[in-house]
């Protein structure tokens, strides 16, 4: 069922109307609203890169936030030291980040199952430990665990720096857009058939003489280039980054539950799964701050826990048959039948 | 008739167990051919080792004059080689037509004529259920049909099949024994591996028949059937009265 | 050389430490071919109730295991039992490997982790035991360690050798056995093979439970040490050998002589790191652990 979740698209009045809403939401909201609404997008954005190749190929990575780190990292250091750009820092990084994961990923391709996700654990913990401890990288600094908090350039566009939030809102919006419609471009590719075949059983897609390494390998490039970029986005945008957090165990376990509980395998899920998560937990931690912390996370776990147990396919499921309801309401039944019985059998 | 796929002296080993044994023989081209034997005679070992899920433990392999004792499974669809598996593997999640399009995929990455082969292909081996239905939801004979045109996609010149027919029904069987009629009437070779006597007997060019790892007979329906090794050791003694 | 000979003793008893919190999961996996990823949770749940009962009523967490202990072998046989069986009866149908209840036990992990840093907040806490305040002196008084780190290098092998008696050495252990080789064979000659998933996730758990006796007594309580030893008793186990009951104790083994001699040579969280790489290249090299079965 979950390949056929991307026939929202079919119903695309709903997507420009999503994408109409995010355009125009920020313009409305105050300041605390637009900090959610840009977390919203940097979370959506990181979900849908995990997705891509964690959600279509089915390769569990609980460390996936390691490759954020390292282009967030290497954006940030070529800004400090050596003044270039995160705009161009952020490709280099991008370049970078998607060299290790595809280097990475080769040989622990081989690995199947939960072993793939121990292992995606463990090289995670890797980075963060090794980073947490060196000061300096030959001639590189790294700043071990008190990280980098990014000097202000004046709030210059060109630098990645923005007077408003709004700034930051359109940029992670635009990441958002991308990686949607990179997803949704790959799932009606040759590539995304593959992933989904090799999720299903890569036996028989050999027997089809799909070579599977090489196409979990071009995913996760991919994947790996995406969510880098949304790691320049967060030091820029949090003017800071350490190593507490980007290769922490949470954050990665946080951007895989986002894909998970929205609908991994589906363009839109790890989108709804943002759009539902990130603003409950903002919510949830401003009202308790410093009673509670933790709740928000906590309901992470149990949201969890009750998708695996109830909605298999994850919400996207749902919210695509809901847009099917409403649009045969609004628009008659004609060219949506054929889905619908799909569906219902 | 030319030869498609040759085996010199097979030999299969797990461990000490010998599960094939110095195999010889030959498909024709555009012949139906059948593996039959009993349970463990090592036919899917043999299956296997031809498609390269595992290689032998000595003897060669050639298939179209290639050697391929050694190829890599994923390389062999490319080469003109298709299975299909004992027990079915659809890509659950996906529709039927998505399932056959994965394997049309193969040669280009036009989606539309992607599409156009796959449903030709469920013409082909008469699919007779939506495609547009989720693959796990399908009946038993549909995964198996969905199986072989999957593998047809790919566009194949030898088709292997791991008992298509098993857990089917005398009528399911009927539509499948037709399927592979107008399969290799589409110009493909067919190996299959059958446990009933009765259709392989009625569909194959030539019969192999295993026991115990080593080949026991080969020749036409009629040899085999006539043959006493076959009917002491597979077919039974009173195979003769059971076909009437 | 001297100081090297002293830091093999002390990874040699953290290391027994790290099997004893290995050797649970292990069996779990071993067994219902699921790897919990709430391991580490529910140690960190379990060190908190030893750390209630001895600061409110002064109980011995060594003393307070022989409670604890059995208590968690219901929790973990409800879990299976309750919640995590419909899972695996759905997956059945479907495919393979038993995504779903991996999903459910990540869900789990954050969600027991985030509750109790509701509760108890991100503050450690010691409990400071006879135990743990009290050194023993060996080696003409040069190998000075915590008594509760001898006490649970020993119980770590007493606890191995009994779960390796159950499951070896028992009718008990002969139904475990066969579920875990053939689930299907087994309900056909009448083993309830739920119930058996049961009682293995229980005995796992309750070895836990007693691995958090230790942990409590000799290192410190807080929310997030589940996450740190959760997360090196998988490497453990896989390194060992998913499901190998000797395998998850070589492995905690190996674990603790890296990070304690390789603290001779780099920082100590430096060697933690090594013994992730040593992981990697194992996990890689044979996914089936030193001492695995090949399937």
């Amino acid at each position: 069922m979950s390949y056929k979740g991307n026939s929202i698209f079919k119903g695309k009045f709903f997507v420009w109307l999503a994408a109409l809403c995010f355009l125009v939401a920020p313009l409305l909201a105050n300041t605390y609203m637009q900090s959610i609404l840009i977390l919203v997008c940097f979370y959506a954005f990181a979900a849908v890169a995990w997705n891509l190749i964690c959600g279509y190929a089915g390769t569990m990575s609980l460390g996936h936030s390691v490759y954020m780190g390292i282009g967030g990292y290497i954006s940030t250091i070529l800004l400090e030291t050596k003044g270039v750009s995160p705009w161009i820092g952020m490709l280099i990084g991008a370049a970078v980040a998607m060299l290790i994961g595809v280097v990475i990923s080769y040989p622990t391709f081989r690995l199947k199952g939960p072993y793939f996700t121990l292992a995606s654990i463990a090289i995670c913990e890797i980075f963060g430990t090794f980073v947490l401890n060196t000061e300096n990288l030959g001639p590189i600094p790294l700043k071990g665990g008190s990280g980098w908090s990014l000097t202000q350039t004046g709030y210059q566009a060109v630098m990645y720096e923005f007077r408003s939030k709004l700034g930051y809102y359109y940029v992670a919006f635009i990441l958002l857009a991308i990686g949607v419609f990179v997803t949704w471009k790959m799932s009606r590719s040759k590539l995304g058939y593959y992933l989904v075949a090799i999720r299903s059983d890569d036996d028989a897609a050999r027997s089809l003489g799909i070579n599977v390494t090489k196409y979990k390998l071009i995913a996760m490039g991919i994947s790996c280039f995406m969510i880098s970029l949304a790691g320049t986005f967060y030091a820029q945008y949090f003017r800071y980054i350490g190593p507490d957090r980007i290769f922490g165990y949470d954050l990665a376990v946080q951007i895989a539950l986002i894909a998970l509980i929205g609908g991994q395998g589906t363009v839109m899920g790890p989108v709804i799964g943002a759009v539902v998560l990130v603003p409950l937990s903002e919510y949830l931690s401003a009202t308790f701050a410093g009673t509670m912390s933790g709740l928000n996370l906590f309901l992470y776990g149990v949201i969890m826990m009750l998708v695996v147990y109830f909605m298999p396919h994850g919400l996207c499921e749902y919210v695509v048959k809901a847009a099917q309801w409403i649009e045969e309401k609004l628009f008659g039944a004609h060219g949506k039948r054929k889905q619908s019985k799909a569906a219902s059998k | 008739m030319s030869v498609i796929v040759k085996m010199e002296h097979v030999t299969k080993q797990f461990g000490g167990l010998t599960a094939v044994n110095d195999f010889s023989g030959e498909i024709e081209k555009n012949a139906i051919v059948g593996l039959i034997g009993p349970n463990g005679a090592g036919k899917t070992t043999l299956f296997n080792m031809i498609a390269n899920y595992y290689h032998p433990t000595s003897g060669k392999i050639y298939f179209k004059d290639q050697d391929i004792t050694e190829a890599r499974t994923e390389d062999m669809a490319r080469m003109g080689l298709a299975r299909t598996f004992q027990v079915t593997k659809p890509f659950g999640d996906m529709t039927v037509l998505q399932n056959i399009m994965v394997g049309a995929f193969l040669h280009t990455t036009n989606a539309r004529q992607v599409e156009q082969k796959a449903r030709e292909v469920a013409g082909l081996v008469g699919m007779t259920c939506d495609l547009d239905m989720i693959a796990n939801n399908t009946t038993t004979v549909d995964k198996k049909k969905l199986e072989i045109a999957r593998a047809l996609a790919v566009g194949p010149e030898l088709i292997l099949l791991d008992e298509v027919m098993a857990g089917c029904n005398p009528q399911e069987k009927l539509e499948l024994v037709d399927t592979c009629r107008k399969v290799r009437d589409a110009g493909v070779t067919i190996l299959i591996i059958e446990h009933d006597i009765k259709t392989i007997m009625s569909l194959c060019d030539k019969i192999y028949i295993l026991h115990r790892g080593e080949k026991l007979v080969e020749g036409t329906p009629e040899q085999v059937a006539n043959d006493k090794r076959a009917i002491s050791a597979y077919l039974g003694e009173d195979f003769d009265n059971a076909e009437n | 050389m001297n100081n090297l000979f002293l830091s093999i003793l002390h990874g040699l008893i953290l290391g027994g430490a790290y099997g004893l919190i290995a050797v649970g999961l292990s069996v779990i996996f071993g067994v219902v071919r699921i790897i919990n990823f709430a391991h580490g949770a529910m140690l960190m749940a379990s060190a908190y109730a030893y750390y209630e009962l001895f600061t409110r009523y002064d109980v011995d967490p060594f003393l307070a295991m022989i409670v604890i202990a059995p208590l968690f072998f219901v929790i973990g046989f409800l879990l299976q039992k309750v919640v995590i069986r419909p899972l695996l009866i759905r997956e059945r149908a479907s495919v393979l490997e038993p995504t779903s209840v991996m999903l459910f036990t990540i869900g789990l992990d954050y969600a027991i982790a985030n509750l109790y840093l509701m509760i108890y907040t991100s503050r450690y806490k010691t409990l400071n035991t006879w135990a743990y305040s009290n050194y023993a002196r060996l080696f003409d008084g040069k190998f000075v360690t915590q008594y509760s780190r001898i006490i649970s290098f020993v119980l770590a092998f007493v606890v191995a050798g009994i779960l390796w008696f159950i499951i070896n050495r028992t009718e008990l252990g002969k139904r475990i056995r066969a579920v875990s080789q053939n689930r299907d064979a087994a309900a056909l000659c009448g083993v309830n093979v739920h119930t058996t998933y049961g009682i293995a996730f229980g005995l796992g758990t309750a070895a836990l439970a007693i691995a958090g006796a230790c942990m409590a007594s000799f290192y410190l309580v807080s929310p997030s040490v589940g996450n740190v030893f959760g997360t090196k008793s998988f490497m453990i186990v896989v390194l060992g050998g998913l499901g190998s009951i000797p395998g998850a104790i070589i492995g905690g083994l190996i674990f603790g002589l890296i990070e304690q001699v390789g603290a001779q040579f780099i920082t100590s969280t430096m060697a933690s790191m090594l013994s992730f790489i040593l992981f990697l290249i194992v996990l890689v090299i044979k996914p089936d652990g030193l001492l695995g079965k090949k399937k």
